[in-house]
């Protein structure tokens, strides 16, 4: 194996995975599903995120959601 | 708060030793290991893309293992785009930040200019540690020569034993500090699933090349995450 081809290919795709995240369009995030996703995901990958209860989750979305649509606005 | 990124940095930048150590030992020099720490920057991915490679593993399985992992990278994004609300060439910037911590920082704070701090702060803070961290430990395991003589090559699985089992507490702790209310049924799903993803690599590592293993237990965590 390649080391370096291993590398560099886990660096690149590593990053343009964190930036995909940013360049998605507000409209998307604001599909059910996708929201659900992006609530539950980091829960299940035990990441320790503080997501606080499953009340409190959508609480914080709405927040989220609503920074978005003042800037859209 | 700035002093609670600072301990988050220097907490996980103890892990970085092990990271250096781990991948010198799996074969990769001391070069590779710190561009891996200075460009990939997140660290299951790491310890992952080097646990296949110490157990002889194709670079598409250590590749395709590593990139599931970091996938969850793009789900912080996107909770952390509304957040930080970045844009122009420091959207690029905070990229590279989003990972575990930061997000778990930022996202615990309910002002969203203290959330940019705790995310700016805390990304700095690991970058610093992580990145020094991970070259002190690969110029220590490649000084100490053959890594097996030393038992180094048993550093990957206890290191990210070690990376992942506090978080499946503290997420429970946390959570109940922030605001008072009984997340046992969160906390035990994320157990549920860590646990059935555990059982998945544990019946699969006998029976596929190494680093499948992790690539299904990476696939049945996204999928559980869909499913509901």
């Amino acid at each position: 194996m390649n080391l370096w081809v291993l590398v560099l290919a886990t660096a690149g795709g590593c990053y343009a995975l964190k930036v995909a995240g940013y360049l998605v369009p507000a409209r998307l995030l604001d599909a059910p599903q996708v929201r659900r996703l992006v609530e539950l995901l980091p829960a299940g990958t035990c990441s320790g995120t503080p997501h606080g209860s499953p009340a409190s989750a959508p609480q914080r979305w709405r927040y989220g959601a609503a920074h978005r649509s003042s800037r859209l606005s | 708060m700035v002093r609670d990124s600072l301990g988050v940095g220097l907490a996980v930048g103890a892990y970085g030793v092990a990271f250096g150590a781990a991948s010198v030992a799996a074969g990769l020099s001391v070069l590779q290991t710190s561009v891996l720490s200075l460009l990939a920057f997140t660290g299951g991915t790491q310890f992952a893309v080097v646990g296949v490679v110490s157990g002889g593993g194709t670079l598409a399985t250590a590749l395709g293992g590593g990139l599931l992992l970091g996938a969850r990278n793009t789900l912080y994004a996107m909770r952390l785009a509304p957040l930080l609300r970045q844009r122009g060439l420091r959207r690029f910037v905070a990229a590279q930040g989003t990972i575990d911590e930061s997000t778990a920082m930022a996202v615990a704070r309910r002002d969203p200019a203290l959330a940019r701090v705790a995310f700016w702060w805390t990304f700095v803070a690991i970058y610093v540690c992580w990145n020094a961290t991970t070259l002190a430990g690969a110029v220590g395991a490649q000084a100490l020569g053959n890594p097996a003589k030393f038992g180094l090559d048993a550093v990957v699985p206890a290191a990210f034993l070690a990376l992942l089992a506090p978080r499946l507490r503290n997420g429970d702790e946390r959570s109940r500090d922030a605001n008072g209310a009984d997340t046992a049924p969160r906390s035990r799903e994320s157990l549920r699933i860590a646990a059935g993803a555990a059982l998945i690599a544990l019946v699969l590592i006998p029976l596929t090349p190494p680093g499948v293993p992790v690539l299904a237990a990476a696939a049945a965590v996204l999928l559980a995450g869909r499913l509901r």
